[in-house]
């Protein structure tokens, strides 16, 4: 794997990360499994849902930051 | 959905309330934490954050973990365990606060929580109930970690990938890997340059955020 695309799946895996601490929704995790597919072409690309099932969902676009206690009434 | 009780709300709006510390919203909740309040919480347990990560986060140490019952693991019969250090949303609560890429900043009351023997009153704003919940470092330390996250993600949305633009990008692999460990990004950034490893975590902070930036601009 090239530097490069070792460093746009680190960012993209600190993309989704850093956004979730901070309340952002992001694609992020589509985009590691991209950034992943484009380094072996053989695997099927596929689509990566985030953990956001009890989160105010905010589309990426709109970038905001939702600082809040989440409700996480399940178990 | 979270049911707002008000939102739009500007740091001068009305707000006043006194918890009870009936401990009932240290359950059920999810919270997020960035690598400043888990610095914060790894300090306050005198572990480092790598320790602090496994042991107390959850999806890639984006949360505090809670227990079986759902009841966050700081969460004592005398209340908060690591109340001078907790995080911001736990210091915020019953408000939210939400930022947006243009630095606009505003604020959402949330609806009480069931059963919340907590006091609303009538006098006061929002910026002094957050003075009194001393959140002044948590947010600065937010918005600086969400100008970097701004800048992530719109690099990624420029390059779609580096390897396109034929990008040699000269990182260490292992600083790649670890970036949102503060400690672990930290011991490895300052051995590379020779500089002490900081013990403050305010300075700790701004280094990392520094690093980081540092590593997002690289060519
Ligand atoms: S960190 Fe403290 S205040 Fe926040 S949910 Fe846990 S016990 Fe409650
Ligand atoms: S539920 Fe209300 S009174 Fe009880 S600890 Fe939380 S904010 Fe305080």
């Amino acid at each position: 794997m090239n530097k490069s695309t070792k460093k746009v799946i680190a960012m993209a895996a600190a993309v989704a990360s850093l956004g979730a601490s901070l309340g952002v929704a992001t694609e992020s995790q589509a985009a590691v499994e991209k950034a992943k597919a484009k380094v072996d072409t053989t695997k099927t690309k596929q689509a990566t849902q985030i953990k956001t099932a009890t989160q105010v969902k905010t589309p990426a676009a709109s970038k905001t930051s939702n600082q809040i206690k989440w409700e996480n009434k399940k178990k | 959905m979270i049911p707002f009780r008000r939102t739009q709300l500007q740091s001068e709006a009305q707000f006043s309330f006194s918890c009870s510390r009936c401990l009932q919203c240290c359950q059920h909740k999810k919270i997020q934490v960035n690598p400043y309040e888990i610095a914060r919480l790894a300090g306050n347990l005198a572990i480092s954050t790598t320790d602090f990560i496994a042991r107390y986060t959850t999806e890639n140490g984006s949360f505090l973990k809670f227990d079986e019952t759902n009841t966050c693991l700081f969460l004592g019969s005398d209340g908060c365990r690591v109340h001078l250090d907790r995080p911001l949303v736990c210091r915020l609560f019953p408000l939210a606060r939400h930022l947006n890429s243009m630095g606009e900043e505003w604020f959402s009351e949330l609806e009480p929580e069931e059963g919340c023997t907590g006091r609303y009153g009538s006098k006061g704003s929002i910026r002094e109930y957050l003075e009194e919940q001393g959140t002044v470092p948590f947010t600065r330390a937010a918005d600086s970690y969400l100008k970097l996250l701004w800048e992530m993600m719109d690099k990624l949305e420029d390059s779609g990938s580096g390897e396109e633009h034929g990008e040699e990008l000269d990182n260490s692999p292992d600083e790649d890997e670890v970036w949102l460990d503060m400690d672990a990004a930290m011991r490895s950034y300052c051995s590379k340059r020779e500089i002490p490893f900081p013990l403050d975590v305010e300075e700790k902070t701004r280094i990392h955020q520094n690093a980081l930036q540092q590593w997002i601009t690289k060519q």
